[in-house]
Order: C-alpha cells, then structure tokens, then sequence
C-alpha cells in the first residue's frame, strides 16, 4: 500500500517533468496521424498497417488523458485531449469507411466524448451510424454508460428501439431489445422492464441475453430490498454445512468473490 | 455478524491456495456450478449482498467503500 503511493508519487514527479515534452510530443503525432489519416488507403498498405496507426492514436490519446487526470483537469474542461482525439478518430473513420480499423477509431473516438461529458456531441455522431453498422454492438455500451452518468436514458431507448426493430444482425438485435430492459428497469419503470426481458427470452431464447434477462426477471420479482432472502443450503470449504436459515438473528454479509 | 465468501471460480484449486495464502478465515463456498450466482443473480465479481438480523435483503450491488457503513447501520439495528 505505502509502496504503492510512493511509486504513485514518484511517477506523477517524472511526469509533470516530462509533461510538456510529452505534450508537444502528442500535438505532433496528432498532427502526422491525422495527415497520414487524410490520405486515402494505397492497396499496398494492409489492414495491419492501418490498424496499427489507429492503435497508435489510440495509446497515445490514453497516455495524454492520464496526464491531463492526473495533473488536476476536469473532464468537461475544453483541455481535455480526449476531445481532440476523438475528433481524429471521427475524421480517421469518414475517410476510411468500412475497415477493421475504422470500427475501432468509431468506438474510440465515442468513449472519449463519453468521458468527457459530450453527451449531445454522443448522440449527433451515434445519429450519423447506419442501423446495419457492426460497431453498434459496442456503441450501445457507450449509450448506455453515458445515459447512467447523465442520468437521462431516453436517448438510448429511443435508439435501441430503432436497433431492435430494424437492425440485420440478430445479436445486435436482442442486445439492443435487452438495453432497453435495463434502462426501464434503472428509471424505475418496472413494467416497460418486464416487457422488454420477456421479448428477449421470446425472440432470441438463444442468445446469452435471454439467460440474463431471466436473471433480471427473477431479480425484480425476488431480489428487491426488504424481501426475504432466498435460502440455500451448502457445503463449505472446510467440510460444514451451512444454511442461510441458520444465520437469523445475525447480519449476514455474502461477498462473491474470484481469484481470477 | 457472519460473513460467507463465495467463489465462483472454475477450479476449487486456486481457492484453496488464496483462502490459505491470505489467511480467509470466515465461512467459504465454492460456487462451481454457478447455482447461487444465479440465485443471486450475480454479474461480476466483486457483489456484495447483506441481510438484516431478520434475513431480509438490506443492501445489494453495493459499492465497497459504502460497505463498512451499511454493516455498522445494521449492526446497531
């Protein structure tokens, strides 16, 4: 623990040393990326090629917003750099539509607005996505990582209710179906909830989505403060059995746990 | 108070080693069929689930650093 913080310490020491470096450092690769980023692809540079330079972009946007956090800046501070490299990012996919690199640029250059609290800015570059584009599978993460930090989940079903009814690929489908479960479910609005999981266990029984939205069902009929809790009786590590019955009269604290 | 560790871990091997290695001495399960991960449906790991003197659910998705607070609230209970 104290190790830690003294390595912690030490380390933010070499970086405020290095940070103007660093930064003039960042402003030039930005600069050459988001160039090389305007030319069109050549058919002889390769997929690899291309996604190694948006990985490039990528690492070196993390390196800044680490800085830029621990040098006391605010998300929502004009300074972020992760507002700059988003837009790098968003420019990198308009000019090289379709690529396995371009999927990356897209997710990225969203979870940078995301953290930087660019909720709209969110919102008017997911309206640009075509319903039948891949990268929805993880843009609806951000959807929905942005609807719980603004507390505003509207956006997100409306969208999810597009994806769910005009989407081609059926995971996408179901997730989006699943989301809008949650979302219901987060606002307290537990009958759109229980309607949603129902139309997942229904239309997609198959994907992993139906089995947590079973989960989420018996949650909300069983699992809800005040309600008993359910009993199980087990054989513990050391050879006992244990009933969750036996503990009455005790506060019980149950920690789920793994070692991995 | 009773306190019930439960691993969700594949193989009991590696639970035994930490349980050993950090010295767990409270009640411990291993939950390798997943049975109680769904009972209670659990998502990730670390949850935390806590039950009143009168085994009604009191708290749950908690996150760690309210934990001490919500026990020592129910404790004085």
């Amino acid at each position: 623990m104290k190790r830690d913080k003294m390595r912690n310490r030490s380390l933010a020491r070499l970086l405020r040393r290095f940070g103007d470096a660093s930064r003039l450092l960042g402003f030039g690769l930005l600069f050459t990326l988001t160039v090389n980023a305007q030319n069109t692809s050549t058919p002889d540079k390769g997929p690899d090629k291309e996604i190694a330079r948006v990985q490039a972009m990528i690492s070196q946007a993390k390196k800044e917003a680490e800085e830029f956090s621990k040098s006391g800046g605010k998300p929502e501070d004009a300074s972020n750099p992760d507002l700059k490299w988003s837009a790098a990012l968003w420019q990198y996919r308009e000019t090289h539509p379709g690529t396995p690199a371009t999927v990356s640029a897209t997710i990225e250059a969203l979870r940078m607005l995301n953290r930087a609290e660019r909720f709209s800015e969110v919102q008017a570059k997911a309206d640009t996505l075509k319903l039948d584009d891949a990268v929805w599978k993880q843009v609806l993460y951000v959807l929905m990582s942005a609807a719980s930090k603004s507390k505003d989940y509207s956006y997100l079903i409306s969208k999810a209710e597009a994806l769910a009814q005009r989407a081609v690929d059926l995971e996408i489908k179901a997730q989006a179906r699943f989301n809008i479960g949650n979302a219901y479910w987060k606002t307290k609005d537990d009958d759109r909830a229980r309607k949603a999981f129902q139309a997942v266990i229904a239309e997609y029984p198959q994907t992993t989505y139906a089995q947590e939205a079973e989960g989420n069902l018996w949650e909300m009929e069983s699992l809800n403060l005040g309600q008993p809790a359910p009993e199980f009786k087990r054989t513990t590590l050391a050879g006992d059995s244990l009933s969750l019955a036996s503990f009455k009269g005790k506060v019980v604290v149950l920690k789920f746990w793994g070692t991995y | 108070m009773v306190v019930v560790g439960i691993s969700l871990d594949e193989e009991l091997t590696p639970v035994q080693e930490m349980v050993a290695a950090k010295g767990m001495s409270w009640l411990q399960i291993h939950d390798a069929d997943k049975t109680l991960m769904k009972l209670f449906n659990v998502k990730g790991t670390p949850t935390y689930y806590l039950f009143d003197r009168e085994g009604k659910i009191a708290a749950k998705d908690i996150p760690m650093k309210r934990l001490r607070d919500a026990i020592d609230d129910l404790l004085k209970k």
